[in-house]
């Protein structure tokens, strides 16, 4: 309390002395400088220290001084915290209707209906409560088991992206054009190719040749694809799936199982590897078809 | 080769022309639209808007205090002619949703539906058979064979007691599940095209982290004296 004292003398103290500086005329030269306003401008600048030191005469209390302690008021209430703000605001009201004090009826007006405004706690902002929705959701996230991941960078996800879907060309190429087709041209041919050996060029050994390649094959690109994601340090499926970014929405403890999240990514990721097997087979009915009709 | 591979083959080649020249269909659709109004309105509605930029222009060139009347007289003619082009805009789309209509119908009459039905009709018809009878195993032979509904109905056949493989002589590829491989394996080499040929090289780009600094603002107390 004693400070805000000592301000409000301080303030007095500068406001007494800038009055003596300027009551000998020459405050609305200086403001007109400030502003820049040209000699002969039609606006009104008229500082209202000259104008007071005009009419210095009058005894009450001027107009200039009550704007002024309306702007300390201001102030006071701004530095003060609003707890204190019931109490002061009560004070002030004691004070505005002492007798002694003379102020403007209009202010009174005002005051009253500023703290009409500050009581009135029956109807709580909207920008508090949403304020305080923020902090549960915040909180609530906080205790989550896998806390949320940080936003990808665009770029890195972009090139991400691309190492994968160029990954995934490659192997389809060299798998199709270094084993399959070649493969399936000798296994369809109605005389066997005599530098092969004879389990190749059976058809009753297709299926397991055929398994154990797509195995091997398989778990390269997967090794490969794995190695892809950990030196990007970025889950494709995590951050660009709509499925996953659709299961995500799920709240934790909704469904019996926990971390349903990493269970879909885990098969969206299976499923992946098991849609290039199937590529393959889908490849090898073509080319079979293509093959006996040579 | 027999007819009904044939016609799948046209289907599939005319359904992925359609695919890839989708860019351009509304053009072309334009150009030999069948009824005369769209042609009439885009080309009401390209002189009325040439029109319009011609006295949006003159008006710019002309100060508005020293050609007054001139220039009001222009104006007034501007807002006419906004409203006149606002009905055509509408006009066109309606007429153009009706023509896209019409050739959706089209293709849904032409291509769709008869295609469909020769995959229903025709859906178990041999396109050519396997090289041996164990080349794949039975269940894949069957599903070969039968369409995919072999799956769900074979607990169905073995608790009935049939051999669900008995009608099968020699096992062979049915023209569904040949469809299905063909659109596979067109849309594999499609995507792998589409990666080498159209895919721009996209390089890694080694970006600092930048630490996101949370300035506070701290509210210093006006000084307003």
């Amino acid at each position: 309390m004693s400070s805000e004292l000592s301000e409000t003398e301080k303030r007095k103290l500068i406001r007494e002395r800038r009055q003596k500086k300027f009551s000998n005329g020459g405050a609305s030269a200086r403001l007109n400088r400030i502003t820049g306003q040209a000699e002969n401008s039609q606006l009104d600048t008229e500082s209202p220290l000259d104008s007071k030191s005009s009419r210095e005469t009058t005894p009450t209390v001027t107009k200039v001084d009550s704007n002024t302690e309306e702007m300390d008021e201001l102030l006071e209430n701004i530095a003060t915290s609003p707890s204190n703000k019931v109490e002061k605001s009560q004070k002030k009201k004691e004070q505005a209707t002492s007798p002694q004090e003379t102020i403007d009826p209009e202010l009174e007006i005002f005051k009253q209906l500023a703290e009409n405004q500050q009581n009135d706690v029956s109807t709580p902002d909207l920008f508090s409560m949403l304020r305080s929705m923020k902090d549960n959701m915040a909180k609530s996230a906080a205790t989550d088991t896998n806390p949320p991941l940080e936003p990808v960078d665009q770029q890195l996800l972009d090139y991400n992206n691309y190492l994968i879907n160029n990954l995934k060309v490659w192997s389809i190429i060299f798998k199709w054009c270094f084993f399959l087709i070649p493969y399936l041209f000798a296994l369809t041919r109605s005389e066997p190719i005599s530098f092969l050996p004879e389990q190749f060029s059976n058809p009753s050994n297709f299926f397991m040749i055929f398994l154990s390649f797509e195995i091997v094959a398989t778990s390269i690109y997967f090794q490969k694809l794995q190695n892809i994601e950990k030196s990007n340090k970025i889950n494709g499926f995590q951050s660009n799936n709509k499925i996953v970014n659709l299961v995500s929405l799920i709240p934790e403890g909704v469904l019996p199982v926990p971390d349903i999240k990493g269970k879909v990514i885990m098969a969206l990721q299976y499923w992946d590897v098991f849609s290039m097997f199937l590529t393959d087979i889908c490849f090898v009915l073509v080319m079979m078809g293509l093959f006996k009709l040579i | 080769m027999n007819w009904v591979i044939i016609a799948a083959l046209f289907f599939v080649i005319i359904n992925k022309l359609l695919q890839y020249t989708s860019r351009y269909q509304e053009a072309w659709i334009n150009k030999f639209s069948i009824s005369s109004d769209i042609s009439s309105l885009s080309k009401e509605y390209s002189k009325l808007s040439a029109e319009r930029l011609k006295i949006k222009e003159e008006n710019q060139s002309i100060s508005a205090q020293d050609n007054y009347a001139r220039w009001t007289k222009n104006n007034r003619k501007l807002t006419k002619l906004e409203g006149e082009l606002e009905k055509l805009r509408s006009n066109l789309k309606i007429a153009k949703d009706s023509q896209s209509k019409l050739f959706n119908r089209l293709k849904l009459l032409t291509l769709t539906l008869p295609f469909m039905i020769l995959k229903l009709w025709k859906g178990k018809f041999i396109v050519y058979d396997i090289p041996t009878k164990d080349t794949f195993p039975v269940i894949v032979n069957g599903v070969l064979s039968q369409g995919l509904l072999y799956i769900p109905l074979l607990p169905i056949n073995f608790l009935r007691g049939i051999d669900p493989n008995k009608h099968i002589l020699v096992p062979g590829v049915s023209l569904g599940i040949w469809l299905m491989a063909l659109t596979k394996t067109i849309d594999t080499v499609e995507f792998i095209v589409k990666q080498l040929v159209f895919q721009p090289v996209v390089s890694k780009q080694v970006k600092e982290k930048t630490k996101e600094k949370v300035v506070e603002l701290k509210t210093t107390e006006a000084e307003l004296d």
